[in-house]
């Protein structure tokens, strides 16, 4: 059974939803104007044809750009766009919804849980009310901010400063014994229930959000979680800032495995241009192994801070022992630690020379394999470990697909679900590795899979490393006007012409051509997807991420429900939800 | 008693989990996209794990690393070796630099700022110099622009200093 090609999706999502749609079209994914009217009728009809998940939904300000509108075919000044995908059968479809000023459009949660705190997302930063959300508050400013700062017409660096946020929390609760309290009571009365606060700096948050829970006894109750303490407003600074400029930023997404972030950017625009199959192979390879590298590293940081917020320290220092040893092979293979940036359009900024090869080749061959013994011997039989873990946190398929769970969290669910594996980028479907999945979908399976994965992992590394080519690191063909390709330095300091090059290169820049283009990448918590608009410029016009913790950490309210306290801390360690993707 | 307990309540999470979004349908099977091959990692505990055995198996794993050879280095009398090229503090040639500004346009922080001034043998010559190097982010796209070669990166990454907090032409051009 093959894969359907776009323009078969395309034909069926047309024939399904005849009449709901004013414009459509085949791009990168099929396309669909919708009036918000029909928003919910369409949903209907997807979810009924097998749509499960609302991978992503942003707004877009078109502002006075008649041109991007015409793109578009749309005449609003606002659009949200939805990206719906259907797994397992990884159809994907784009849908439109103009919106003007003032205006609201239907939520979509009603069907789409998932959809719950994107719409959040968009209320807060575009100022566009979703009829019916049910819990229709800013998600990343204060509750007190003015303006909506992903407008266009919003000055970047903001209008006034605030000191101090302003936030009400709105619990979600067990719904069994809502009724009997809705007020914290005397903590000392019989049966009544005591509001504890976690974060924004505590030990096991690993970052900065807040938790608030409503305690009965030990039992979680109620729950509200309040992010935003690390929104730095990667998408608005992303429109003053040159192409090439962002993969500096993309570092700060997932700081665990920034190198993951730049090679699915690159790659982004790359395929974007067109230049992707130019892209010397050396380069590709390279992009594989140290992508591989920093998800081992990602998984270390998983694994070892769940442990340490359950209790057991010593897998910890020797999961860190192997992190250092990767960070020592980014330093020799792309000269920084931790942000990377190690990644150029049409390459990688730096070759491996052979004493990193060798030290990677330590760290596949024996340091992998000794240190996940090691930490398998602590944990995975471990009966305290266990009874920690198991049915902890339980999530089932079907929900973890509704919430929009990407990456380790599926898998964990036993949904076999890996980007490199049903859509492979890079150069992944040369590789040969396995997915992981556990079934149960508890902190356990999670933990399971992860340990597996980097096995697996490894294992590519490996294959790569031996089968590396030899061709160069940068793109060496002259045909691309849109990807100037800086010359090697050398030259550049003894030649006219290669400095001739470099000037244009340096003055003119990457420009991808008029119009927009997704593409998601299999990142270390999931699927990490950038959406760029180009408006022929130098600048974007808008760049949005999907991050994968995003859509999971919405889940934890409804993971943790029930549970004892002790038990957030391993549900959060499982997730692994980092604050700089969560909030960008 | 506990435990039972437990399982009530994670029944009825579900339970509300499911009331929410119409038929409860369990986690049976794995949901396979086709043609990928997967590998199924979840395992249930045999009777010595239940019993604590398997746990008590952990010490032999510290023991044995108890006796390995220490991975911790003694910063800062040892140091790593870093490569040439580690994105770490500037270094300005001022001989080479021409003060043509590359860098301080492929800046993304905007934190490079030059002034220049004529030269009588290589035309321009940077009068004023400065990274503001609490801004830097290290990407080393400064270095990438610059066609003459001038701005450098070196392997100094101890940048603390009590008071200034922007590289001067002086500074910049102190070998490390
Ligand atoms: S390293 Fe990057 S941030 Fe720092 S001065 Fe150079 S270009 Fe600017
Ligand atoms: S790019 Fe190089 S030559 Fe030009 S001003 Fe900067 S350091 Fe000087």
């Amino acid at each position: 059974m093959g894969r359907k090609t776009n323009q078969e999706i395309f034909e069926k999502i047309s024939l399904i939803c005849k009449g709901l749609f004013t414009k459509s079209r085949v791009r990168d994914i099929p396309e669909f104007v919708v009036p918000k009217e029909n928003i919910i009728e369409l949903e209907k009809r997807l979810k009924q044809d097998g749509f499960n998940m609302i991978l992503d939904l942003f707004g877009v300000d078109f502002y006075d750009n008649q041109k991007l509108k015409d793109y578009a075919e749309v005449n609003s000044r606002f659009a949200i766009i939805y990206h719906f995908l259907k797994i397992p059968d990884n159809e994907r479809i784009r849908v439109i919804v103009p919106v003007e000023d003032g205006e609201s459009v239907p939520s979509s949660c009603s069907l789409f849980i998932g959809a719950d705190w994107f719409e959040r997302e968009v209320f807060d930063l575009f100022g566009i009310k979703f009829d019916g959300h049910p819990d229709l508050r800013r998600i990343f400013l204060p509750e007190d901010y003015e303006g909506y700062p992903l407008r266009k017409d919003f000055p970047t660096k903001g209008v006034k400063e605030y000191i101090g946020t302003k936030y009400t929390p709105n619990f979600v609760r067990l719904k069994d014994r809502n009724k009997k309290h809705t007020e914290p009571l005397d903590p000392f009365e019989e049966g009544s229930r005591m509001v504890v606060n976690v974060g924004p700096t505590h030990p096991a948050t690993h970052g900065t959000f807040r938790m608030i829970f409503e305690l009965e006894g030990e039992d979680i109750v109620g729950v509200d979680l309040e992010i935003g303490y690390l929104h730095r407003g990667v998408e608005k600074n992303s429109e003053n800032m040159r192409w090439e400029d962002f993969i500096p930023m993309t570092d700060r997404l997932n700081y665990l495995s920034a190198y993951l972030n730049n090679m699915i950017y690159t790659e982004m625009i790359e395929r974007w241009c067109g230049i992707w199959d130019d892209v010397p192979a050396r380069a590709k390879f390279i992009r594989v192994i140290l992508g591989e590298l920093s998800r081992i590293a990602d998984h270390c940081v998983s694994i070892g801070t769940m442990a340490v917020d359950l209790g057991a320290l010593t897998p910890f220092w020797y999961l860190f022992r192997l992190r250092e040893e990767i960070y020592t092979v980014f330093e020799w293979a792309v000269g920084a630690r931790l942000t990377t940036s190690g990644t150029a359009f049409g390459g990688v900024r730096k070759d491996l020379d052979e004493k990193t090869i060798n030290h990677i080749n330590y760290i596949v061959d024996k340091l992998v394999p000794e240190v996940i013994r090691d930490v398998d011997g602590l944990l995975t039989k471990n009966r305290i470990f266990i009874d920690r873990t198991r049915g902890v946190g339980k999530i089932s398929a079907r929900d973890a697909i509704e919430w929009g769970f990407t990456g380790p969290s599926l898998r964990g669910s036993g949904v076999a679900w890996d980007i490199r594996k049903v859509a492979p980028y890079g150069l992944y479907e040369e590789f040969d590795f396995d997915v992981p999945v556990a079934t149960e979908g508890d902190v356990y399976s999670r933990y399971l899979v992860r340990m597996e994965e980097m096995l697996q992992s490894a294992r590519i590394v490996k294959q790569a490393l031996k089968n590396l080519p030899d061709d160069g690191i940068m793109i060496k063909s002259d045909k691309f006007a849109n990807i100037p390709r800086l010359p090697e330095k050398k030259y550049v300091y003894t030649q006219i012409e290669p400095l001739i090059h470099h000037f244009k290169g340096m003055v003119e820049g990457v420009v991808p051509p008029f119009g927009w283009y997704y593409f998601g990448g299999e990142a270390a918590n999931g699927e990490l997807g950038y959406f760029a608009i180009s408006y022929g410029k130098r600048t974007p016009w808008r760049i949005r991420i999907r991050p994968p913790c995003f859509a999971i950490y919405q889940a934890f309210r409804h993971m943790v429900l029930g549970h004892k306290l002790a038990d957030f801390v391993a549900v959060l360690g499982s997730i692994n939800v980092i604050a700089g993707e969560l909030d960008r | 008693m506990k435990l039972l307990k437990h399982k009530k309540l994670s029944k009825k999470l579900n339970l509300f989990i499911m009331l929410e979004k119409g038929s409860p349908t369990e986690a049976t099977g794995i949901i396979a996209p086709p043609e990928t091959r997967y590998k199924n990692v979840e395992r249930t505990p045999s009777l010595t794990e239940n019993l604590y055995v398997k746990a008590i198996e952990g010490f032999k794993v510290t023991i044995k690393n108890l006796f390995q050879k220490k991975v911790t280095i003694r910063y800062p009398e040892e140091r790593k070796e870093l490569p040439k090229d580690y994105r770490g503090r500037h270094y300005l040639d001022t001989e080479k630099c021409v003060a043509c500004e590359f860098c301080a346009a492929a800046c993304p922080v905007n934190i490079i700022f030059i002034a220049g001034e004529p030269h009588p043998e290589k035309i321009r010559h940077p009068r004023i110099f400065n990274i503001d190097i609490l801004k830097c982010i290290f990407c080393g796209y400064c270095v990438e622009a610059c066609p003459t070669g001038a701005l450098q990166m070196t392997d100094v990454y101890e940048l603390y200093s009590p008071e200034r907090f922007i590289l001067t032409i002086d500074e910049l051009a102190r070998k490390p």
